[in-house]
């Protein structure tokens, strides 16, 4: 009996998969970049605009306009060349690739084919403890198309539908396309090396890198081949199918994963794996074959004649490059040294939404640690529960720097703290002010504390005689009337060695 | 024969025109003879000439990024075939059996 | 003021009044103080064949626009046809028999494996046919030739032998694919159709054709007693 696909084959675990096959992961990215204005026309790139009203003759296509490039989009793409370790070419062309489609006002995008603005980069990214370098072939530019709204089949699907309902606001934003080498092997690897590039971006603020909003996506490349012994060459690359469109970082992995134990599956059971396009479904977690009738593409690339080559000086890349900011691995690196943060505190404080503030707190006075336990734990708290970003409270790291001052000098306790963010939070003014205003400050030394301290020994002598018969943590239970006593305006070590003092020990 | 009638199907599908039996039985042999009379291209042009893409040579002619006005919307769908809630409407683009 | 006769654009193909009105030209030219000489651009006779592989293969691209989807004409869109399909009837009745002829060309000549042997060579011609002009401008301050090498065929006459059709652009291309300005000027008759002259000058140096076509026209002119334009049929 010939074994096949659906009816014999067992379909492997995940890490059987891998325990045979290894994985070879090559991504291509697109992001687009975060300029004002179009890349070849003065149309407006905001999101969320009412379809086709930031259009033109130009990104609309029509007879007899002309693109001029945007210089920003340029500039923004040698960035990210930079910061990706590539060679910015010193001349190279924008190119037509032709084919049509409905979304694409001139059925020809314009992009760069054999002289890319970008080549012969690397990435490094962290997974499982360890550093991964991802070789980047190249990155450049290149146009997005309009987005269709498919009508009449199931749930916007283009499969069955009767119609389509074009929006050209998104053709001709200006997008850089990254191509990795097949050097990823396995999905956390895919997963990180997205999450570092969108870090990346979001730094050199060249680009919002909003997944879910389609401003960064990916197209993953997945082959197997067997694995061999140590020593002995390795296989060649197998077959590989090009999953499109993964609009999470979660969806990078899962699209991976699921591809690898696919075409592990089809490999147990003897069969080929198919170069095909394949189109991930969130819900299922699988991915399924593209277009059925997809034809022999013939791109028929040509250097653009409308656009002028891209000459760009020694002068021009390096002014761009003075321009880079601190890069993730950069401040990771120097966040490690000067504060002492972890690999996992910085992820919590960046996944958090804080990493900028804890450094401005620490910036202005506060500790790292204490920077960082305010930001990570209450503040981010209060953020949620206003369902507001940390960096949209009204609470800054100057008045989070004061407060961990204030308790440090052992004014504050954490819990007055705690009410003194209250304070900030309800506009009751800076730190001082609420401690002021709301008459927060612990009492340490004056006759006030002296005098709730006798009233409470005078109120509870069966304590107070244990103390003074030497069963010192007996005291508890009076620290905590002088603390009531006192509203909470007191340093409960203060109030215990008080306490001790008038009990004769 | 430089191109044959199935090739110049073939282009006409790739270049998405509906072309008619007689239209494919006259274009092959005229193509077959132009790309016999242009091909002479190749006699000339040696390997260490550089191509010209640009007959002018200028290069890196930018804008600035500034926002310009776009089209009003009833303009831009002023000349569309169909339109349905602000967009333009297309047929279905994949084929019903796919 | 030098003016180059391009040797390669006269002779054999030429209709012998377009050749005796060229003539002409030239020696009031003379008379007008111009020193004439002949010079060479060997690749010009090129520049017809890799301007039929650049043109067609632009025009397939630019044309692809005109798609039934965003402006103009729709045919066949009963509900049920694809957009391909939609795209594709549109574009077969919509566009004329030349512009179809051309498009099937220029998407030939993009294809690839074919892309180095004729859209490729033909982008190296273009450099050459721009070093002539080069090397000529060197010697002479414009360079002239017949506009066309036969006066006007009848409509439709030549609509099934494109390749002679096509040679009626002999001479126009060479300027059009290097980039440089030239001017047609209107000289007389043959056989009771009009002849043009053609003027052609560096780039950035139109001033010359305007020169040069300035002092021919009011010298023709005057010789004439009248502009050529009275000559001309009533429309
Ligand atoms: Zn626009």
């Amino acid at each position: 009996m010939t074994p096949t696909a659906t009816t014999t084959a067992t379909i492997p675990t995940f890490d059987d998969a891998v325990a045979r096959y290894e994985p070879v992961i090559g991504l291509e990215t697109h992001v687009e970049l975060g300029t004002t204005s179009k890349m070849f026309c003065g149309c407006s790139t905001a999101f969320g605009a009412e379809p086709n009203t930031q259009v033109c003759p130009t990104c609309l296509g029509l007879p007899g306009s002309l693109p001029v490039v945007n210089e920003a989009a340029v500039r923004f793409a040698v960035m990210i060349g930079l910061a990706l370790n590539c060679s910015i070419s010193p001349w190279c062309r924008f190119a037509r690739k032709n084919y049509f489609y409905p979304d694409m006002p001139k059925n020809f995008q314009i992009s760069q084919y054999d002289e890319p603005l970008c080549e012969n980069g690397w990435l490094d990214v962290e997974a499982d403890g360890k550093i991964h370098r991802v070789g980047i072939t190249r990155v450049h530019m290149e146009e997005d198309t309009g987005k269709s709204l498919h009508v009449g089949g199931a749930t916007g699907r283009i499969h069955g539908a009767t119609h389509s309902l074009v929006d050209y606001n998104r053709a001709g934003i200006p997008l850089v396309e990254i191509v990795t080498e097949p050097d990823i092997r396995s999905p956390e690897v895919a997963r990180a090396y997205v999450d570092e590039l969108r870090e990346l971006c979001r730094a050199l603020t060249v680009s919002d890198v909003r997944m879910e909003q389609g401003s960064l996506r990916c197209d993953a490349n997945v082959s197997l081949r067997p694995r061999t012994a140590p020593g002995e060459p390795a296989a060649p690359y197998g077959t590989r199918s090009e999953t499109k469109n993964l609009n999470s970082l979660r969806s990078v992995e899962r699209a991976v994963r699921h591809e690898i134990v696919r075409q592990a599956t089809r490999l147990d059971a003897g069969l080929k794996v198919v170069q095909e396009t394949r189109h991930f479904d969130e819900a299922s977690g699988t991915t399924s074959a593209g277009r059925s009738k997809e034809e022999a593409t013939d791109y028929r690339y040509f250097p653009e004649p409308d656009l002028t080559p891209l000459a760009l000086t020694h002068e021009y890349v390096d002014a761009v490059r003075a321009t880079i900011p601190e890069l993730p691995a950069q401040r990771r690196a120097r966040l490690a040294a000067d504060h002492g943060f972890t690999p996992a505190d910085i992820v919590n404080m960046r996944n958090a939404g804080v990493l900028d503030l804890v450094e401005e707190t620490v910036a202005a006075g506060a500790t790292a640690e204490a920077a960082r336990k305010w930001w990570l734990n209450e503040l981010a708290r209060r953020a949620a529960d206003a369902g507001v970003p940390p960096i949209g409270l009204a609470i800054g790291p100057f008045d989070v720097a004061r407060i961990t001052e204030m308790i440090a000098d052992g004014e504050l306790t954490d819990a007055l703290a705690r009410t003194v963010i209250t304070g900030v939070l309800a506009g009751e003014g800076t730190p001082d002010e609420v401690v002021a205003g709301r008459g927060l400050k612990i009492v340490s030394d004056d006759g006030a504390l002296a005098e709730a301290v006798d009233k409470v020994i005078a109120a509870q002598p069966a304590i107070a005689d244990k103390v003074r018969g030497g069963k010192l943590n007996a005291v508890g239970p009076l620290v905590g009337a002088v603390m009531k006593a006192m509203k909470g305006q007191a340093d409960p070590g203060t109030v215990r060695k008080l306490l001790l003092e008038r009990l004769g020990q | 024969m430089a191109i044959t009638r199935d090739e110049v199907a073939h282009l006409a599908r790739l270049s998405r025109l509906a072309l008619s039996e007689e239209e494919l039985d006259t274009l092959a042999p005229q193509l077959d003879v132009i790309i016999g009379a242009v091909a002479r291209v190749a006699e000339v042009a040696a390997g260490d000439i550089p191509p010209t893409t640009h007959a002018v040579p200028l290069t890196n002619v930018f804008r600035a990024d500034i926002t310009g006005p776009s089209l009003p919307r009833t303009d831009a769908l002023a000349g569309a075939p169909a339109t349905q809630d602000g967009r333009f409407r297309v047929p279905r683009i994949l084929d019903m059996d796919e | 003021m030098r003016i180059g006769v391009v040797r390669e654009l006269s002779g054999d193909g030429y209709d012998i009044g377009v050749r005796a009105r060229f003539s002409d030209t030239l020696e009031v030219l003379v008379g007008l103080g111009a020193e004439v000489v002949e010079v060479s651009c060997p690749h010009f006779t090129y520049a017809l064949p890799a301007y039929y592989l650049i043109a067609p293969s632009e025009c397939s691209s630019n044309l692809a626009r005109f798609d039934a989807m965003r402006f103009g004409l729709r045919v066949g869109d009963d509900g049920e046809a694809s957009a391909e399909e939609v795209m594709s009837r549109t574009r077969g009745i919509g566009f004329g028999p030349e512009v179809k002829r051309r498009i099937i060309l220029g998407t030939y000549a993009l294809s690839s494996g074919y892309y180095d042997a004729y859209y490729g060579q033909a982008q190296k011609v273009r450099t050459l046919i721009s070093q002539d002009f080069a090397a000529a401008y060197e010697r002479v301050d414009v360079l002239v030739s017949p506009t066309t090498p036969t006066v006007a065929f009848r409509l439709g006459e030549k609509v099934d032998d494109p390749v002679s059709m096509y040679l009626s652009d002999l001479c126009t291309i060479p300027s059009n694919l290097a980039g440089g300005p030239a001017m047609s000027l209107p000289v007389g008759l043959a056989d009771g159709l009009p002849v043009g002259f053609q003027i052609m000058a560096p780039a950035f140096a139109d001033d010359r054709l305007y020169r040069v076509g300035g002092a021919l026209e009011a010298a023709l002119e005057a010789r004439r007693g009248r502009p050529f334009l009275d000559d001309a049929p009533p429309l």
